[in-house]
């Protein structure tokens, strides 16, 4: 107990002071984590679309539509511009508006009088957030203006549900599929590299021939490891929760448990790494190798619906789907790819086929 | 159980078609320091490494203070010392924590301030490891070797590339511990340093053990002779100083030769008649003890280095 106490103090140390290692497995996931959630997660929130609306009608229909667009209740999720024409196009083509809406004049009287009417409606086929967000909401906001007009009572209104447990913005995605690459990185990065490294200088020599047990010399280093992962785990949900403003989920009390295999199963997998690279240089390769696959191929960078289906085969089987998936659901109520149950599963099974291959192929030097 | 320390028997390990030891025998007594003296790629490292059990020999016997010795015995390793060839440290831990590290991993050690005064380490105590010199990392990994109070210690090499003043002190600690009765078996390529600490000396070459005994059995045994180092000269031939009375063998080296001889008297007078009537001027002269390195060249015909 002595012994393994020393070394896990000893790689503590080594690790506090390696400043690359406490970048690339603490900082950097949370920086991704930051910037993913603040652009996407910024990005629909309040003023998610940013509409001009040019008034050339001064009758009570375009009074009444001007009014809905400015009530508060629309202010949520759209930024309203109103000012001519010509301006607003302008401010269209150069990116600060969305779509623009006219009402053109005799609006009011033609419709009145049952005639159909064409309003223009300016957007940038340039733009995805123009095409997409912009014109679909003209669109859907114009089949309210012709019940206004026709002064039909709204028999059928939305009742917004969101299938998730807590209302989210995408850094719901974001957060927990970072922690999932945080535990690949402490795995890859933060494991099997110094360890070849150890290796290389002779270090895991020299602590072969001390009194020491094989078991006492990794469990002290995996356990140091694992400890970096729990650590990094309350930073990130403590993260989530106050910079990105995610709700956790019901399953929250789950986190802490689903990372601790996360963090075993990879920092397993990196010794794995250790033991089939015969150089550092090999182990930077398999290295990047992994971390790209995984990084890219597990939906845990951008949602697996964006994955092309040639792709989609890959996903199933980069272990580190299965822990972003797990850390999502748990963490915010995410969407399952898999029930839970699989994810565990599939993460337990990895971690058992790797312990006894790594210990085969194991070299101290 | 008996007065061994160490015994090998019959010890070989082949990498590939290369025999790197190839039937070694020896036995240490306790409190012997011993000395394994060959040039680079005799075996030595290889011989030593497979009695810490960092290697899996081919085939032999291994018996360490008594038992067969296996690998992974961390009870058994705590009355050994082992200072390796070239071995690592955590290289962003200090110079203290890498020994209280080690210290851990004992029941009863040394003092560490004790022994950092020991190998004079103490100015640097807080240093990082990865910034120690050559001479100053050599010394911790020897405190780390003695720091459990070995009965046996093995030191690879342990003067190699350190300067003279860095060798003297760990020949010092190495004199420290005979006087305290522990075992040593040390390796090394420097005939002095085999001269001046080892009790028994085993001679290796191309993986054998080509000669074993005391410094003083073996220059003994092949040399009777004194050695008398003569500076060259215009008309000083080997041929003409062989000839002298009582030479028995002579060779050259950096500039000199050097003439064996069983009577020193009669070759020096007789090489001041032969200079006196060839009108010659002797330059300076040398009387030393034959050393092992004259053994070494004797036996094998090659230089150590």
């Amino acid at each position: 107990m002595k012994a393994f106490t020393a070394l896990y103090l000893a790689n503590a140390r080594e690790f506090v002071r390696d400043r690359l290692a406490m970048v690339i497995t603490i900082i950097m996931p949370l920086a991704f984590a930051g910037f993913f959630g603040m652009i996407f997660g910024q990005g629909d929130q309040a003023a998610g679309i940013r509409l001009g609306l040019a008034v050339q009608d001064n009758g009570p229909l375009s009074q009444q539509l001007v009014a809905i667009l400015e009530s508060p209740s629309m202010a949520e999720s759209i930024g309203l511009t109103v000012a001519d024409e010509e301006k607003l196009v302008e401010s269209l083509r150069a990116g600060d508006l969305h779509a623009v809406l006219v009402l053109p004049a005799g609006l009011t009287e033609r419709t009145a009088a049952g005639e159909a009417v064409n309003v223009p409606v300016y957007y940038d086929p340039s733009s995805q957030s123009s095409t997409g967000m912009g014109l679909g909401f003209v669109r859907s906001f114009l089949n309210q203006a012709n019940l206004v007009a026709q002064s039909a009572p709204e028999l059928i209104t939305v009742d917004e549900r969101s299938v998730m447990a807590e209302k989210q913005n995408p850094a719901a995605f974001y957060a927990p599929s970072m922690l999932g690459l945080a535990m690949l990185w402490l795995g890859v990065f933060g494991t099997a590299m110094p360890l070849v490294e150890m290796r290389e200088k002779k270090v895991l020599r020299r602590l072969a021939v001390a009194p020491l047990s094989t078991r006492t010399v990794l469990a002290a280093q995996v356990g140091w490891r694992v400890t970096v992962g729990m650590v990094q785990t309350i930073l990130f949900v403590a993260f989530s929760v106050l910079v990105l403003g995610l709700i956790l989920g019901r399953q929250a009390h789950l986190i802490l448990p689903i990372a601790l295999l996360g963090a075993v199963t990879f920092v397993t997998l990196g010794y794995f790494i250790a033991a089939l690279s015969p150089t550092s240089e090999a182990a930077i390769a398999i290295a990047q190798v992994v971390n790209f696959a995984m990084t890219f191929l597990s939906g845990s960078m951008f949602e697996p619906e964006f994955l092309p289906a040639a792709l989609r085969p890959a996903m199933y089987i980069m272990p580190l789907t299965y822990l972003s998936d797990a850390l999502r659901q748990v963490m915010v109520g995410f969407r399952p790819l898999f029930p839970l149950e699989v994810d565990v599963a599939v993460l337990a099974g990895l971690l058992l086929v790797l312990v006894p291959l790594t210990i085969k192929f194991w070299r101290w030097e | 159980m008996n007065d061994m320390a160490l015994q090998v028997t019959d010890l070989r390990k082949s990498y590939g078609d290369l025999k790197a030891v190839d039937g070694v025998t020896f036995s240490v007594a306790t409190g012997e320091v011993f000395g394994i003296l060959g040039p680079n790629g005799a075996g030595k490292t290889t011989t030593v490494e497979c009695i810490e059990g960092l290697r899996q020999p081919d085939s032999g016997e291994i018996v360490v203070l008594g038992r067969a010795f296996g690998a992974d015995d961390p009870e058994f390793r705590r009355r050994l010392g082992i200072q390796l060839q070239s071995t690592g440290l955590y290289p962003k831990l200090t110079v203290r924590e890498i020994m209280r590290l080690f210290t851990a991993f004992y029941d009863d050690t040394l003092e560490t301030d004790a022994l950092l005064d020991l190998v004079g380490l103490r100015e640097r105590q807080n240093a990082p490891t990865a910034k120690l010199s050559g001479g100053q990392a050599q010394r911790l990994s020897l405190a780390l070797a003695l720091l459990n109070k070995p009965e046996l210690v093995f030191l690879d090499e342990p003067t190699t590339g350190l300067d003279p003043q860095a060798r003297r002190a760990i020949w010092d600690l190495v004199h420290d511990l005979r006087r305290e009765g522990r075992t040593v078996v040390l390796t090394t390529h420097y005939m002095e340093e085999a001269e001046e600490l080892c009790d028994r000396v085993a001679v290796m070459d191309h993986g054998h053990i080509i000669e074993l005994g005391t410094p003083r059995e073996l220059i003994a045994k092949y040399f009777r002779e004194t050695a008398i180092e003569v500076d060259q000269v215009d008309g000083l031939t080997a041929e003409g100083l062989a000839a002298l009375p009582a030479v028995g063998q002579v060779t050259e080296e950096n500039g000199r030769f050097v003439v064996f001889s069983a009577a020193v008297p009669k070759t020096m007078s007789g090489l001041f008649d032969w200079a006196q009537a060839h009108s010659l001027e002797l330059g300076q002269m040398v009387v030393r003890q034959a050393t092992l390195e004259d053994v070494f060249l004797k036996i094998t015909g090659r230089r150590i280095r």
